[in-house]
């Protein structure tokens, strides 16, 4: 189920070009669309909080998103533990030693080359076949996603997106799994327009 | 060419306008015939056991599949077979193989919803015996250990969840009946990846049949190219499926038949030529036989029959017979006087219309279709050599070239005939001992003529991955789905073969009693301790046990018997699979549960197995025992109808000639003939197939109408060298196809062959020295 890491990044990467006087504007996803068609590059780092009822303490991960739009690539990188490559229309995953894994043993992860595009063009559709979208009421500059299907919702309640207050960059995402565990994600300052080596999406 | 051979038309022009209608009737009737390459519609249809299989399999479709596989050289990762893959798929796209259809996220979660609702039905006696050993306390802490691992991982985000509602993964058990073929296979992006690692799989479906020779061409050599390409970037693919096999199968028909019939052609005309030393001669001596064809398939268009291109081929070698009348015909008229070429070939018509008369009545469409298609053309035949050939061939009297050979051959045969039919008893003697060598094929596949590569490619694959489709199946036909599923796994059971996809997902109601019943006893039984470990386990590893709430929930007894129907795999990945293995049709639930994994042995002896351990309503369909059973019904009926072809060749020269050693001289040698040409086969170690049967019909043909020819005492002299023309020429064309690479081909061209010269060694040894020399027969 990686795929929903994917649905977190196309959330992600989209207001992060947004225009800052724009964030007084009610948030809609064309907005998202057409404020991700200007991005090149993306480097962001993150750290993840795993709230798990069947543990007493939170686990704790640090980790770095990269997107390059010229590349059509992205990489999700949690340090020291795993890597997520999209390149050439394929999702790879390396464990902590670099090795990779077979991808075909989960499901998710053959699903997941659709979001990858998503996160790439910013285009929103797939995911409003799967989620309800729509911006918080009260104004405040986040996104809530709940399942369309009664299938996907015996897995996940539902999936928030907060972004900062002038909206350039999202400030956090919260995924609540069935039985309310909770992950969350801490996303720092993004920087943009850095120039992203090849490399970086062909192996860890 | 000799313009004298042939003179001008003889015939009034009411003649030739009769003949012109005639023609154009024919041809017309032929035009409109329906030709089909479908041979299913001529298979037997009296044959319930062979009618239920041919059904059964038919129905099921698999021979549609195309299977694709990918390896790479050492030092080339697989990943780079991917690229290579995705083109071929590209490629064969537009020729109708498509990638099987890939099951979704929303149909894979419902798959899991709906296993998890139904779950004490769906674990087999074998899953919940595992179960005993995964729930002690050992089996319980390794399982916590490797969710509480697994839950940790940053990029995981649902096993925690899933774990406290199931955390001994027993909804995910059931689902090891749908892995991928060989065990530990796994699928990437619509790719099989063995679990060695070193090859990937990719299965298509094929939206045509492989008997569709064109397109089965077309999609193989785009295959071919696709092949080629990968080749040069490091990556072997490896082709395997029936439409590899069929179009193997015509190509070597095709390319032998590019070698042999010109060679055969070039061979019988050059010695038909020799005879009558005229191109003109030699194309009259053809036309009946030519025009005969055109005949045949007419009277089956106008008989309502379907006309089966095989079964075309076969007219047109069993119409061999008719080249018979064309030269004897030719060669009279050529000679001035056909008058006493007449008599003789009335009664060779005649002898041959009762003997393939005896088709029509049998019950293989097949065998009854090629009585019509011979009768019409042997009528078409005689009517063209007995009235049409004298107004066309000229008399040009002139020695016969073959004399300076044939009288004195046949002189040596007349004499001391005594000696000859000893020599022939001596002969029957040695040969005879052989038919009883003789067996029907046992291994089909030597009828097989695919190249040795492709066989290779099967091979391989079948080792590296067990199987391409499923082509075995037990199959249970009861008025209740429960009943029909009920006895297929009893029959499972006693057979101590593993549950299919069947069984696993849509047990009978006995069995989800009995499964359900077990599920009770073993958490009644284990249910206080499961719950005491795993709070000790829980606090070994850190873990809280509360949040396992839920999984100690579902693991309880179940009072209330759980219902399953096939509806409830609606909406999953399942759907398509449980409709095509049971279903209802003609008043029955049918239920089909593949058998995989067999060894051929195996697959042979199921049947056997299954009436002995498991007699009751439950049937075995495999596609070798089809084969076997076409075979030996075919063989049966060609048998009955040999039997009574004889008696009735028997009957009409009895009646006609009333004389017995004329009956003997006619007779005799043709059966002589065959007993040499299959005691012979027989002492070669050569197997019978269906159509090498089929051929001793045109061995007993010619046979019969030359041991006619040559009974006519006081004319013998000059109807050898037509006589000997007619089985040199047969021979001529059939010896060429011994060298064919098509194993059936070579077969059938080596019976011919030996035949024909059985018959000719028979005819001359035995019928002069039978008939004598005195007056022809009456």
């Amino acid at each position: 189920m990686k795929c929903f890491l994917m649905l977190c990044a196309c959330a992600l990467i989209a207001p992060l070009l947004a225009d800052p006087a724009a964030a007084a504007e009610a948030l809609t996803l064309e907005r998202l669309r057409a404020a991700a068609a200007g991005m090149t590059t993306l480097r962001v780092p993150f750290t993840q909080e795993k709230h798990l009822a069947i543990l007493d303490e939170p686990v704790v991960s640090q980790g770095v998103l990269e997107i390059s739009r010229p590349l059509q690539a992205v990489r999700w990188e949690f340090t020291g533990r795993s890597v997520l490559l999209f390149a050439h229309d394929h999702v790879r995953r390396f464990g902590a030693e670099g090795k990779e894994e077979l991808s075909g043993r989960d499901p998710g992860l053959q699903s997941m080359a659709g979001q990858m595009r998503a996160l790439l063009s910013g285009d929103w559709a797939p995911m409003k076949e799967l989620f309800d979208i729509a911006p918080d009421t009260d104004g405040t500059p986040r996104l809530v996603l709940t399942p369309r299907t009664p299938d996907l919702a015996r897995y996940l309640t539902r999936l928030e997106i907060r972004f900062r207050p002038d909206l350039g960059a999202p400030e956090s995402i919260l995924l609540v799994a069935n039985g309310d565990d909770r992950t969350e994600y801490h996303f720092a300052p993004p920087q943009t327009g850095a120039e992203i080596p090849t490399a970086r999406f062909e192996r860890p | 060419m000799d313009p004298g051979a042939v003179g001008r038309p003889r015939g009034g022009w009411g003649f030739w306008c009769a003949c012109a209608a005639l023609l154009v009737l024919l041809g017309l009737a032929a035009a409109r015939a329906r030709f089909t390459s479908d041979l299913k519609a001529m298979l037997p249809t009296n044959d319930a056991e062979l009618n239920r299989l041919v059904g059964f399999l038919d129905a099921r479709g698999t021979t549609r599949l195309l299977a694709i596989e990918a390896t790479t050289a050492p030092g080339v990762a697989l990943e780079a077979a991917k690229p290579e893959l995705a083109r071929l798929v590209a490629d064969l796209a537009p020729r109708g193989a498509t990638p099987l259809p890939q099951p979704g996220a929303a149909e894979m979660a419902h798959l899991v919803q709906v296993i998890e609702a139904k779950l004490p039905v769906l674990l087999t006696a074998e899953q919940l015996a595992a179960l005993a050993t995964d729930s002690a306390p050992a089996g319980l802490r390794a399982q916590l250990a490797r969710i509480r691992q697994k839950a940790t991982d940053p990029d995981d985000v649902f096993t925690a969840s899933a774990a406290r509602a199931d955390l001994l993964g027993l909804g995910y058990r059931p689902l090891q009946a749908l892995e991928a073929i060989s065990a530990g296979a796994a699928y990437d992006h619509g790719l099989i990846v063995h679990p060695d690692g070193r090859s990937l799989l990719l299965p298509l479906q094929v939206d045509f049949d492989p008997g569709e020779s064109g397109r089965t061409d077309a999609l193989m050599t785009a295959a071919d190219a696709a092949v080629a390409r990968a080749a040069a970037a490091g990556v072997t693919l490896s082709v395997v499926g029936s439409y590899r096999h069929f179009r193997d199968n015509a190509v070597a028909l095709r390319a032998d038949s590019m070698t042999t019939v010109p060679l055969g052609a070039a061979l019988i005309a050059l010695l038909l030529w020799s005879l009558a030393r005229s191109w003109t001669g030699v194309l009259a001596m053809y036309l009946p036989a030519a025009l005969s064809l055109i005949g045949a398939v007419a009277v089956l268009s106008v008989c309502g029959g379907m006309v089966a291109l095989p079964l075309v081929g076969f007219a047109a070698t069993l119409l061999g017979v008719a080249v018979d009348y064309g030269i004897q015909m030719t060669t009279a008229l050529r000679a001035g006087d056909a008058a006493p070429v007449h008599r003789p070939l009335l009664m060779s018509w005649l002898v041959s219309l009762c003997a393939f008369a005896g088709l029509l009545t049998s019950p293989v469409p097949a065998l009854a279709s090629l009585g019509v298609l011979v009768l019409g053309g042997l009528a078409t035949a005689y009517l063209a050599a007995r009235w049409l050939l004298p107004r066309v061939v000229a008399a040009k009297p002139r020695p016969d070239p073959w004399r300076r050979w044939t009288l004195p051959l046949l002189a040596w045969c007349e004499r001391f005939p005594r000696r000859r039919l000893l020599l022939g008893a001596l002969i029957t003697l040695a040969l005879a001992p052989g038919l009883g060598r003789l067996a029907m094929v046992s291994d089909l596949q030597r009828m097989d003529g695919s190249q040795p590569a492709t066989r290779a490619a099967l091979s391989t694959f079948l080792e590296r991955w067990g199987s391409l489709e499923s082509t075995n199946f037990l199959v249970c036909e009861q008025p209740e789905a429960d009943a029909a599923l009920d006895a297929i796994v009893t029959a499972r059971t006693r057979l101590a073969l593993p549950p299919s996809r069947l069984e696993q997902f849509m047990p009978g109601a006995d069995e989800r009693a009995r499964r359900q019943a077990a599920w009770n006893a073993f958490w009644t039984a284990h249910g206080d301790a499961f719950r005491a470990d795993l709070a000790v386990a829980c606090a070994e590893l850190g873990l809280r046990p509360a949040a396992f709430a839920a999984s100690l929930a579902r693991y309880q007894p179940v009072a209330e018997p759980i219902p399953l129907t096939l509806a409830d795999w609606d909406g999953t990945p399942l759907t398509l699979a449980l409709a095509g293995l049971l279903h209802h049709g003609d008043g029955a639930w049918q239920a089909a549960s593949p058998v995989d994994r067999l060894s051929r042995p195996e697959t042979i002896a199921l049947p056997a197995r299954v009436a002995e351990l498991a007699p009751g309503p439950v049937w075995v369909a495999t596609r070798i025992h089809m084969a076997e059973r076409l075979v030996a019904v075919l063989s049966s009926d060609l048998a009955r109808r040999g039997l009574l072809i004889a008696l009735t060749v028997t009957v009409a020269v009895v009646l006609l000639v009333r004389r017995a050693r004329p009956c003997l001289a006619m007779l005799l040698p043709p059966a002589v003939a065959l007993a040499w040409t299959f005691g012979l086969l027989g002492w070669m170690g050569e197997e019978l197939t269906p159509f090498s049967v089929l051929v001793a019909a045109f061995v007993g043909g010619i046979g019969i109408d030359c041991a006619i020819f040559l009974a006519q005492g006081e004319q013998r002299a000059r109807l050898v060298s037509p006589v000997i023309a007619c089985i040199a020429t047969a021979i001529a064309g059939t010896s060429t196809m011994i060298v064919a690479h098509h194993p059936l081909l070579a077969g059938v061209g080596l019976t011919l062959t030996i035949g024909m010269g059985s018959c000719l060694v028979a005819c001359l040894l035995l019928t002069p020295a039978l008939a004598g020399r005195g007056a022809p027969p009456r």
